[in-house]
C-alpha cells in the first residue's frame, strides 16, 4: 500500500512539473530588478572605469553638465545652470544651481566642485585622463559660492561632454574628508564601497557579487524619480536570467548579442534595437613584423572575411558594417568611405599582387606562413568569429591558428607586438572621435594601450595629434575624414561590426531611451531617472 | 592528554605546510611571463597610472623581492589588495569564503545523511532491486555534469512551479542577517530572525543538493564496499551466531568499521568541495569564494590568488586534521603518539 501511495506521490509531482506552465509573474510596481552578468568593481568616480559601475555612479552621482537625452554629442545644464565659453576655448564659467544637497545632507556649491575635480586628479586613477589631458590642479577655482571657472591648459573641444562622463561627477567633500580624505595616487578603498552624490538615487546596500540596491532620493532637486527602489543583481548564468525575465522575477537582463535568440519573440519581453551603440568589434593585424606587415596582405585578410554571416549569424543581426575606427553615427564618421567586402577573388588577387600565390594548384597558398589569431578566453563571440575567419581563409588557401588567452598575458604579447592577429573591441568614453582615433591610430599607443595593430604611419600620427585640440570644428572634421580614408587604405584592422544597442526588458518598463555614451551593450541598466513600470 | 599533543603538534606543522603552500603559490602565479598591469589598469588607462600600479605592486622588483614583501605582510595579517576589485582581499575573503562554507556544509550534511544510510541499504540488500536502483542513482550522480543538473533544477522547481528560488543566498526583497558569521543560516538563527532563516534555507536547498549529488553518490559507493567487506569478517558472522538484532550487528558492529574508509573520502570532498563548488555558484548565482578564485585566476590578480590558495590549503590541512582525529574516534586501536 505504501508503495503504491510513494509511486502515485511521484507521479503526480513529476505531473506537475511537466505539465505545468510558467507560474503567474510577480509585479512589483515601484521596484526595478536587473539581472547582469557582471557587477561594478568600484562606487567611486574618480576610480572606477569599467561599464557595470559607471552604469551605477551615472545614476547616483551628477555632474555639472548631462548629456541630451538620444544625443550624444551635445549637453544640457545639470548641476549647473548655465556656463560661458571664452573665445579662445579655454575659460569655462560655471554658473551652478542652487537648493542642490548630497545625500548626507551637505551642500552643493563650489567648493564641491573644485574638491571633485581636483580629487580626482589628485587620485590619478585609471579614468583621471580624461580631466588630465586638458586640466591640472590650479585649473579649477571658486569664483564665488555658486560659480565656478574652469581654465584649461590646452584646448579640448569636447571638454563638455569630458564632463558628461562619471570621472568629473561631484561628490561631497564632507562624506569624504569623514572617511579618509583624499590620497595622492591611492585609491579611496572607502569610497569604493560607499557613494554620496546628489542624484536621483542613494546607495542603500552592496551585498558582492549579489546585489547592489539603490533607493530613490527623496529629497532629489528636481521631482524625485518614479521608482523607489533598483535591485542590481548578479546573475552569471544566461539560461538563468532568461527563466528569471520569462517569470517576472527581474524586470531588465543582459543577453550577450550570441544570445539573443534565446529572448527573441517571446510573450511580454521587450527588445529595444533601433539605435546604434558605439561599441565596435575588429580584428588588429600586427603591421610591425610577419605577413600582415605588407599592406597588400592587410587588404587581401580584409576582403577574405565574411562580415555580413558573422554580422547575422555570431552578432544576431544587432550590427551593421562600418569603417572605423569611429563608429558609425559618432561626429566625425564619414558616410563617403566604403566599408571592405568580402570578396574572395580580390583577396586572391591582392596576395598574388603581395608575392604569395598557389603554383601548384594544390590548394594552399605557396610559402604563406602560419599565422596566428587570439582572442580573450571565455570569449564565445570572438572564438565564432575566429572560427568563421579561418574558414574562408582557408577558401582561398591561407591556414590560420586560433589560439585564446586570459587578459594579462593577452595584452603583455600585445605590447611586444608578438601577436599575429587580435579579436578585441572599442567602447566609449565621450562621443569625440579623439576618443577613437588616437589610441587605435597614434603609434604613442602601440598596443595594449589601443593601437593592437602598432600601426604607424606619419601623417595618422600628426593627424590624430593635432585633431585632438583643434577647436574649429569645420578643419577638424576634414581631418578625421582624412584620417579614416588613410585607414581604409592602409587596412591596420579588420572592421568585423558595430553593435546595436539592445536593451531587453520586460514589456511593462516604460520611459527607456538610449544614448550610445549613457549605456554601453554590455550592461543593461542604463540612466534610471526616466524609468517606470506600468502594466 | 596523547590526543591533544598530537593536535597541536599538527597545528604548529601547520606553519611550514603554509609557507610552502605561499611559496610554491607565489612561483607558479608568477611564473607566466605577462605583465599583468595593463590588464589591471584597462585598456584605455594612461602609461603613467600603469607604471603607478606596477611599482605599488612591486612588479618591477626581482621575484625574490616581491615574495619577501608579500611573506612580510602575511606576517601582519594583510593580504594585500586587489588590483581588480580595489578591496583589500581579507575583506574579499570574508565575504565570499562564508558564502562556499555554508554551501559546502549542508552539502556535506546531505550527503552524509543520504549517502551512508544508502550505502549501508545497499551492501545489505546486496544483489537485490534496492542495491540496483542505488547503483544507478550513484553512478548517476558521478557521472552526470552539475551544469546539466543545476539548470534542470531551476527549470522544475523554480521556472515550473516557483518552489525554490533561482539563485542567491537569500531574498533580494530581504537582504542579508545581521552579520555575525556571514553564514546566513547561523547569523539568522543567532539573531532569532526566523523570515530569513526560511529565505536563507529555501535558497541553499537546490545548490546544496546539486553540489551534494556527486560526493553523496561517492559516500554511498564507498560505504557500500567496505560494509560488503566488513559484513564477511568474522567478528560480524560470531555476533550474528550470539543472536544479537541484525539492526545492532549491521549500525553497531559494521558500520562503525566500515566508516574509516567513508570518513577519509569524507574529510578530501570537503576540501574539494570548499575550493571546486564554481559550477554550482555560477549556475546558482552563489557569491561564494569559487567564482572569485576563477576571476582572479584569469585576471592574474595575485594578491586575491594567493589569499584564496592559502586559505583553501588551510581548511584542507585542517579537515584532514579532523578526519585523522575522528579515526581514533571511530576505531579504538587508532592511538596517535
Amino acid at each position: 500500500m505504501n508503495k503504491k501511495i510513494l509511486a502515485f506521490s511521484v507521479c503526480i509531482l513529476m505531473m506537475t512539473v511537466m505539465f505545468s506552465g510558467c507560474v503567474e509573474e510577480e509585479f512589483h510596481a515601484d521596484t526595478l530588478i536587473i539581472e547582469s552578468i557582471s557587477e561594478a568593481r568600484r562606487l567611486d568616480p574618480a576610480s572606477d572605469y569599467e561599464s557595470a559601475g559607471w552604469m551605477v555612479i551615472q545614476n547616483v552621482y551628477e555632474g555639472l553638465v548631462a548629456l541630451n537625452g538620444t544625443d550624444s554629442h551635445s549637453v544640457v545644464p545639470l548641476l549647473a545652470e548655465s556656463w560661458d565659453i571664452s573665445e579662445d576655448k579655454m575659460n569655462y564659467t560655471f554658473y551652478l544651481r542652487k537648493g542642490v544637497k548630497f545625500h548626507d545632507g551637505t551642500d552643493f556649491n563650489a567648493d564641491s566642485v573644485v574638491y571633485s575635480l581636483n580629487r580626482a586628479l589628485k587620485m590619478g586613477q585609471g579614468p583621471s585622463w580624461m580631466l588630465s589631458q586638458c586640466m591640472d590642479l590650479n585649473s579649477t577655482q571658486k569664483m564665488d559660492d555658486y560659480t565656478v571657472r574652469i581654465r584649461l591648459k590646452n584646448p579640448y573641444p569636447s571638454f563638455l561632454l569630458v564632463l558628461t562622463t562619471p570621472v568629473a561627477a561631484i561628490v561631497s567633500p564632507t562624506y569624504v574628508e569623514a572617511n579618509g580624505g583624499v590620497k595622492e595616487g591611492v585609491l579611496d578603498t572607502w569610497m569604493n564601497e560607499h557613494m554620496c552624490g546628489t542624484g536621483p538615487f542613494k546607495f542603500d546596500s552592496w551585498t558582492h557579487n549579489q546585489q547592489l540596491t539603490l533607493i530613490r532620493n527623496e529629497e532629489y532637486w528636481r521631482e524625485p524619480a518614479r521608482l523607489e527602489r533598483v535591485i542590481i543583481k548578479t546573475v552569471d548564468e544566461i539560461s538563468v536570467r532568461v527563466m528569471d525575465l520569462e517569470k517576472g522575477d527581474a524586470d531588465v537582463i543582459y543577453v550577450p548579442l550570441i544570445h539573443m535568440d534565446k529572448v527573441e519573440g517571446k510573450e511580454g519581453i521587450k527588445i529595444y534595437d533601433d539605435h546604434l551603440s558605439y561599441a565596435i568589434d575588429f580584428i588588429c593585424m600586427n603591421c610591425k613584423q610577419g605577413p600582415m606587415a605588407n599592406k597588400l596582405v592587410r587588404q587581401a585578410f580584409s576582403h577574405a572575411i565574411d562580415y555580413k554571416t558573422i554580422q547575422e549569424t555570431i552578432f544576431k543581426e544587432y550590427a551593421v558594417p562600418y569603417v572605423g575606427p569611429l563608429p558609425r553615427g559618432m561626429w566625425g564618421y564619414n558616410e563617403s568611405v566604403q566599408p571592405y567586402t568580402y570578396d574572395p577573388q580580390k583577396a586572391v588577387d591582392l596576395l598574388k599582387q603581395a608575392g604569395y600565390h598557389d603554383e601548384d594548384g594544390d590548394g594552399k597558398i605557396d610559402d604563406f606562413p602560419i599565422v596566428t589569431i587570439w582572442y580573450n578566453s571565455g570569449n564565445d563571440a570572438r572564438s565564432a568569429i575566429a572560427v568563421n575567419f579561418q574558414s574562408t581563409l582557408r577558401e582561398i588557401g591561407v591556414g590560420i591558428e586560433i589560439r585564446e588567452a586570459a587578459w594579462p598575458p593577452l595584452l603583455d604579447k600585445d605590447d611586444k607586438a608578438e601577436l599575429d592577429m587580435l579579436i578585441i573591441g572599442w567602447v566609449v568614453d565621450y562621443d569625440d572621435p579623439d576618443d577613437y582615433a588616437y589610441p587605435l591610430l597614434n603609434i604613442e599607443n602601440g598596443g595594449s594601450a589601443g593601437n593592437g595593430a602598432w600601426y604607424n604611419n606619419t601623417d595618422v600620427n600628426e593627424w590624430t595629434e593635432v585633431a585632438k585640440t583643434m577647436t574649429d570644428e569645420k578643419e577638424r572634421l576634414e581631418i578625421y575624414n582624412k584620417i579614416q580614408r588613410q585607414c581604409t587604405e592602409d587596412a591596420p584592422y579588420i572592421w568585423v561590426a558595430q553593435q546595436k544597442e539592445h536593451y531587453v526588458c520586460r514589456d511593462w518598463v516604460k520611459g527607456h531611451y538610449y544614448n550610445p555614451c549613457l549605456s554601453e551593450c554590455d550592461t543593461c541598466g542604463g540612466y534610471l531617472y526616466p524609468i517606470y513600470k506600468e502594466r | 592528554m596523547r590526543l591533544r599533543y598530537y593536535i597541536i603538534r599538527r597545528l604548529v606543522l601547520l606553519i611550514p605546510v603554509i609557507l610552502g603552500v605561499a611559496l610554491i603559490t607565489f612561483g607558479i602565479s608568477h611564473v607566466i611571463p605577462a605583465d599583468p598591469a595593463r590588464a589591471w589598469a584597462g585598456e584605455k588607462a594612461t602609461d603613467e597610472y600603469v607604471e603607478q600600479l606596477r611599482e605599488a605592486y612591486h612588479l618591477n622588483e626581482p621575484l625574490y623581492i616581491q615574495f619577501f614583501y608579500y611573506i612580510g605582510s602575511l606576517f601582519h595579517g594583510d593580504f594585500g589588495i586587489s588590483p581588480t576589485t580595489g578591496r583589500p582581499v581579507i575583506d574579499d575573503l570574508k565575504d565570499y569564503f562564508p558564502a562556499t562554507l555554508e554551501l559546502t556544509l549542508v552539502s556535506m550534511v546531505i550527503a552524509i545523511i543520504i549517502g551512508i544510510p544508502l550505502g549501508v541499504l545497499s551492501a545489505t540488500k546486496k544483489d537485490r532491486p534496492v542495491d540496483h536502483v542505488t547503483r544507478v542513482f550513484s553512478l548517476s550522480g558521478v557521472s552526470m555534469p552539475i551544469f546539466w543538473l543545476g539548470l534542470l533544477m531551476i527549470l522544475a522547481f523554480s521556472f515550473h512551479t516557483d518552489l525554490l528560488p533561482s539563485g542567491g543566498r537569500i531574498d533580494e526583497w530581504l537582504g542579508p542577517p545581521t552579520r555575525i558569521t556571514n553564514l546566513y543560516i547561523l547569523d539568522s538563527l543567532l539573531t532569532l530572525d526566523g523570515t530569513r532563516l526560511m529565505s536563507s534555507i529555501e535558497h541553499i536547498i537546490m545548490p546544496a543538493i546539486c553540489l551534494a549529488y556527486a560526493t553523496l553518490a561517492l559516500i554511498t559507493r564507498m560505504t557500500r564496499s567496505s560494509m560488503l567487506e566488513v559484513l564477511n569478517q568474522d567478528y560480524i558472522k560470531s555476533a550474528r551466531a550470539k543472536g544479537l538484532p541484525e539492526r545492532r550487528v549491521i549500525y553497531k558492529h559494521a558500520l562503525r568499521n566500515a566508516l574509516i574508509p567513508t570518513t577519509t573520502v569524507m574529510g578530501l570532498a570537503f576540501g574539494s568541495l570548499l575550493g571546486g563548488a564554481v559550477l554550482t555558484e555560477t549556475i546558482f548565482s552563489w557569491p561564494g569564494i569559487g567564482r572569485y578564485a576563477v576571476d582572479a585566476i584569469v585576471g592574474l590578480d595575485f594578491p586575491a590568488i594567493m589569499g584564496f590558495t592559502l586559505l583553501v590549503a588551510l581548511v584542507y590541512v585542517l579537515a584532514n586534521l579532523i578526519v585523522d582525529i575522528l579515526y581514533a574516534v571511530l576505531d579504538p586501536r587508532i592511538r596517535y603518539e
